[in-house]
C-alpha cells in the first residue's frame, strides 16, 4: 500500500485576522485546558512532592525525602496488593479481548439486527465501572444471590462468591470480562476493514475456517489487538470502583481483593497517610509506564502492520 | 491515575462548595425581614446520616434558627465514607465546617491533629445535666473535644420465636458464659427450624467488650495499643469456635456480613436466632424482620473483670479550631444537646441523649423498640462499666484489621495465636505510621 498524500494545510491566515482566529482557538480550549491545569496536572505535581512528604491532611507535611520509597520496599500489604493487581491483569484482561473478539467475528457475519445488538453489547462497557453495576454484583453473587439461585435448581449448594477469598477476586474479573463492549466495538471495526478478497482467494486454495482465522484474520487484526491490550492492561492496573464497592472499601475478605488502587485510597483517606499514598501513586504510574514500555516492545514480534 | 482523579475529584467538590458557600453568605446576609442585625453570621454544620436523620436534624437546626436570630446554620451532610473523605480534605483546604458530627474512630485523630477546639472552657455549652462519663467519654489525652450527641451500647439481639419454634429457653443474660451462649446456639442450630443459632462475630460491637470482660482494651487513654500480642487468641479461638461448631453459618456467610447493611444480617433476615449488635441497630434489624427481638447482655465468663456493657458514643458533636464563629458554634452545640425543642426534634435517632433530662423528657415520645433500649438501660443500671478510650491516632480502621484477622481464622489462613498476633502488630504499625 502506498501512503497516501495529505491535503496541502492551507497556510495561516496573518496579521489582526490571525491573531483574532488564534484567539479564539484558545478561548475554545480554554474550558479543557483550565480543567486539565486545575484538575489533572496540578494535581499530579503536588503529588510528587507530597510522595517525599509526611503528610495527614489535618496538618501541613513535612519533609521526610525518600522514606515512603523506601518503607514501601518492606510494606507486605503493598506486595500483596501488586499481586493482587498483576493476577487481576494477567487474567481478566486477555479473557475479555478473547471474548470481544469472539464476539466481533459473530456480529461480523453481518446478521439481522445487528445494530441492536452492537448496542446491547455496547451498554456494559459503559455500566461495567459504575457504582450501580458493582451493586448488582455484590447481590448476585451473594450467599443469597441469583447465582446462587441457580444453582440451587440443579441442586448444588453455592457459598457467598463475594466473601470467599478463593473466589472473590474472580467475580471481579467476570464483572471486568463482561464489559467487552468497547473492544468489541474496535474489533468489529478492525474486521471490516480486512479485504473480503483475501477470504474469497484463501477459500479458492481450499483452507478451512481455522486456518483463514489463523493465517488472515490474526495477522491483519494485530495491530487492532494491540491496540486494546495496551488500552485494557492500563485500564485493568487502574480498576478501583468495582473493589470498593464489593468489599465495602476493605479489599477483603482477607485482602482477596486488595487492588493496589484500593490500598492506596485506604492509607490516602481513612489511614491520613496522603504522603505515602502519593508514593504509591507513582510507583503505579511508573508500573503501568514499564508494563506499557514492555507490551510496545513485544508488539516487534506479533504485530503485524500492512505496509 | 485513580488517585489524582480521586483527589481532583475531592478537590472539585471542595472548590465548588466553597464557590456555592461563598455565593450563599452575601445572598443570606440581607434577608432576616430587613433588620440585619449586626450580629449576622453563618455557620457550617455537617453530618452523615440516613433521610430520616436528614430530616430531624433539619428539624433541630430550624428550631435553633428561629431561637436565634441573626445566626443561619448551613447543613452539610452526606453518607458515611464519603463525609470522611469530605472531611479530610475540606480540613485539608482550611474550610472544616464550625460544627461537625464526629465519630469516636476518628475523634483521637482530628483533637490529636489540632482540628477540634477544646470544649471544656466553652461556656456556651451548659453541661450541669450532661451525663458525666458520657462527657468524659469525649476527652482525648484529658481534654474534652466532643460530646456524645447519643450514645449506644453492645448488645445481643435474640429472635423470642425461633427460641419458642426449637425449643430453646431463653437464656438468663445475667449469668451467662460465652460457654452458655455457644452451647444455647448450637441447640438452635441443631433444632432445624431453618435458622442457625447465631450470627458470628465480625469485631465490632464485640471485640471491645471482650477485652474489657479481660482487663484490657484496643486503645489506651495515652494512645497506644492496650493489650498484648496473645490477648485476643481466645477471641478468635471463639470465632473458630462458633463456626466449627455449626452454631453460626458458614464461613463466606460471616465474611460477606462484614460488607452488608445490618437490615441484610441474619438476625434480621430471621436466618439466625441470635446475633450481636449497637443497639441503636435494634430498629432497623426489628424494622426488617417485622417481629420484635429480645435485647440481652453479652455473655460473659465468671471470672471476667467487667460486664462489657458500656455506653459509647455513637456519634459526637465537635467544633472546628478554625471557625470563624465559635461562641455561635457552642451555642448550636449546647441547642443540639439541652433545648427540648432540640430533644424532641432529633428524639433518640443518634442513640440515648447525653443530656440525662432530655433523656427522660423523651422517653415517652419515642417509638416502641426505642423505649426498651432507653429500659435496657435502666434495668442493667449496676452492669454498665466505663466505656474503653477512643481510638488512637492512627487507629481508626482497626476493625477492618479485626475483621481480616477473622476472615483468616475462618477461612484457615491463620490460627487463632497468629491471628491475634497479626491484629495487634498491624495495630501498633498503623500507631507508629501515624506518630
Amino acid at each position: 500500500m502506498t501512503a497516501p498524500t495529505l491535503p496541502r494545510i492551507p497556510s495561516r491566515p496573518r496579521g489582526r485576522k490571525g491573531i483574532r482566529e488564534s484567539l479564539a482557538a484558545y478561548g475554545f480550549l480554554a474550558p479543557w485546558m483550565i480543567g486539565m491545569l486545575a484538575f489533572t496536572l496540578g494535581p499530579v505535581v503536588a503529588s510528587f512532592f507530597l510522595s517525599f512528604t509526611k503528610y495527614n491532611l489535618l496538618q501541613p507535611p513535612t519533609w521526610i525525602g525518600t522514606q515512603n520509597y523506601e518503607k514501601m520496599l518492606t510494606d507486605e500489604r503493598l506486595q500483596h496488593a501488586l499481586g493482587v493487581t498483576l493476577t487481576y491483569v494477567v487474567v481478566a484482561v486477555p479473557f475479555q479481548l478473547v471474548v470481544a473478539l469472539g464476539l466481533a467475528m459473530l456480529l461480523d457475519r453481518g446478521m439481522r439486527g445487528m445494530s441492536f445488538y452492537r448496542s446491547a453489547f455496547y451498554l456494559p462497557s459503559m455500566l461495567g465501572s459504575s457504582v450501580a453495576i458493582a451493586v448488582l454484583w455484590r447481590q448476585m453473587f451473594g450467599a443469597d444471590g441469583l447465582v446462587n439461585q441457580v444453582l440451587a435448581m440443579f441442586g448444588v449448594e453455592g457459598a457467598s462468591w463475594i466473601a470467599d477469598p478463593d473466589t472473590a477476586l474472580g467475580t471481579l474479573i467476570l464483572l471486568h470480562v463482561w464489559t467487552f463492549g468497547s473492544p468489541l466495538v474496535i474489533f468489529l471495526a478492525g474486521l471490516r476493514n480486512i479485504p473480503r478478497m483475501y477470504y474469497e482467494a484463501a477459500q479458492v486454495d481450499g483452507a478451512g475456517p481455522v486456518r483463514r482465522f489463523l493465517s488472515i484474520t490474526l495477522p491483519l487484526l494485530s495491530p487492532i489487538i494491540f491496540f486494546n491490550l495496551v488500552l485494557q492492561v492500563i485500564g485493568a492496573f487502574q480498576t478501583f470502583t468495582q473493589a470498593f464497592v464489593v468489599s465495602n472499601g476493605t479489599g477483603g475478605p482477607s485482602d482477596a481483593t486488595l487492588f493496589f488502587t484500593l490500598y492506596l485510597y485506604q492509607k490516602a483517606f481513612p489511614g491520613f497517610q496522603m504522603g505515602y499514598a502519593s508514593a504509591m501513586a507513582w510507583l503505579l504510574l511508573i508500573i503501568i509506564a514499564a508494563v506499557t514500555a514492555l507490551n510496545f516492545w513485544l508488539s516487534k514480534w506479533w504485530v503485524f502492520y500492512e505496509d | 491515575m485513580n488517585r489524582t482523579t480521586r483527589l481532583a475529584a475531592a478537590l472539585a467538590a471542595a472548590t465548588v462548595g466553597a464557590i456555592a458557600l461563598s455565593a450563599c453568605a452575601p445572598a443570606g446576609a440581607p434577608t432576616g425581614d430587613g433588620s440585619a442585625a449586626a450580629g449576622d453570621v453563618t455557620i457550617r454544620f455537617a453530618w452523615w446520616g440516613s433521610d430520616a436523620r436528614q430530616k430531624n436534624t433539619q428539624a433541630a437546626i430550624d428550631a435553633f434558627e428561629a431561637a436565634n436570630p441573626g445566626i443561619t446554620v448551613e447543613a452539610e451532610f452526606g453518607d458515611w465514607a464519603g463525609y470522611w473523605d469530605r472531611l479530610a480534605t475540606q480540613t485539608a483546604g482550611g474550610n472544616t465546617p464550625d460544627v461537625m458530627q464526629m465519630s469516636d474512630a476518628y475523634l483521637a485523630e482530628y483533637a490529636g491533629r489540632g482540628v477540634l477546639l477544646p470544649l471544656d472552657d466553652q461556656s456556651g455549652i451548659d453541661q450541669s445535666h450532661l451525663d458525666k462519663g458520657g462527657v468524659a467519654a469525649g476527652e482525648v489525652d484529658g481534654t474534652l473535644y466532643a460530646l456524645q450527641a447519643g450514645a449506644n451500647y453492645p448488645a445481643v439481639l435474640a429472635n423470642p420465636a425461633l427460641f419458642e419454634a426449637a425449643g430453646v429457653e431463653m437464656p438468663d443474660d445475667k449469668t451467662w458464659t460465652w460457654d452458655d451462649y455457644l452451647a444455647t446456639a448450637e441447640k438452635l442450630s441443631k433444632a432445624g427450624v431453618g435458622a442457625v443459632g447465631t450470627d458470628s462475630i465480625i469485631g465490632d460491637p464485640v471485640t471491645n467488650a471482650w477485652l474489657a470482660q479481660h482487663g484490657k482494651s484496643l486503645f489506651t487513654a495515652d494512645g497506644k495499643v492496650g493489650f498484648g500480642g496473645g490477648d485476643l487468641t481466645g477471641y478468635f479461638q471463639l470465632v473458630s469456635d462458633l463456626s466449627t461448631s455449626g452454631a453460626a453459618p458458614a464461613a463466606s456467610v460471616i465474611t460477606e456480613q462484614m460488607v452488608l447493611s445490618p437490615d441484610q444480617w441474619g438476625i434480621a433476615t430471621g436466618k439466625s436466632a441470635m446475633g450481636f449488635a449497637w443497639s441503636n441497630l435494634l430498629t432497623t434489624i426489628e424494622g426488617t424482620l417485622g417481629s420484635p427481638l429480645t435485647l440481652l447482655r453479652l455473655p460473659a465468663d465468671k471470672d471476667a473483670k467487667a460486664t462489657g456493657e458500656y455506653l459509647r458514643g455513637a456519634m459526637y458533636y465537635s467544633v472546628a479550631s478554625t471557625s470563624k464563629h465559635p461562641a455561635e458554634a457552642a451555642k448550636l452545640v449546647d441547642f443540639l444537646l439541652n433545648d427540648p425543642a432540640a430533644g424532641d426534634a432529633l428524639l433518640a435517632e443518634r442513640g440515648l441523649p447525653l443530656n440525662t433530662e432530655i433523656r427522660e423528657g423523651i422517653a415517652s415520645k419515642v417509638s416502641e423498640p426505642e423505649q426498651r433500649l432507653i429500659a435496657f438501660t435502666t434495668d442493667n443500671a449496676d452492669a454498665f462499666g466505663a466505656a474503653p478510650p477512643v481510638p488512637a491516632v492512627g487507629g481508626g480502621t482497626y476493625d477492618q484489621v479485626i475483621q481480616r484477622g477473622i476472615s483468616d481464622v475462618l477461612f484457615g489462613k491463620a490460627d487463632p495465636a497468629t491471628a491475634s498476633a497479626n491484629v495487634h502488630q498491624e495495630l501498633t504499625d498503623l500507631l507508629a505510621a501515624a506518630g
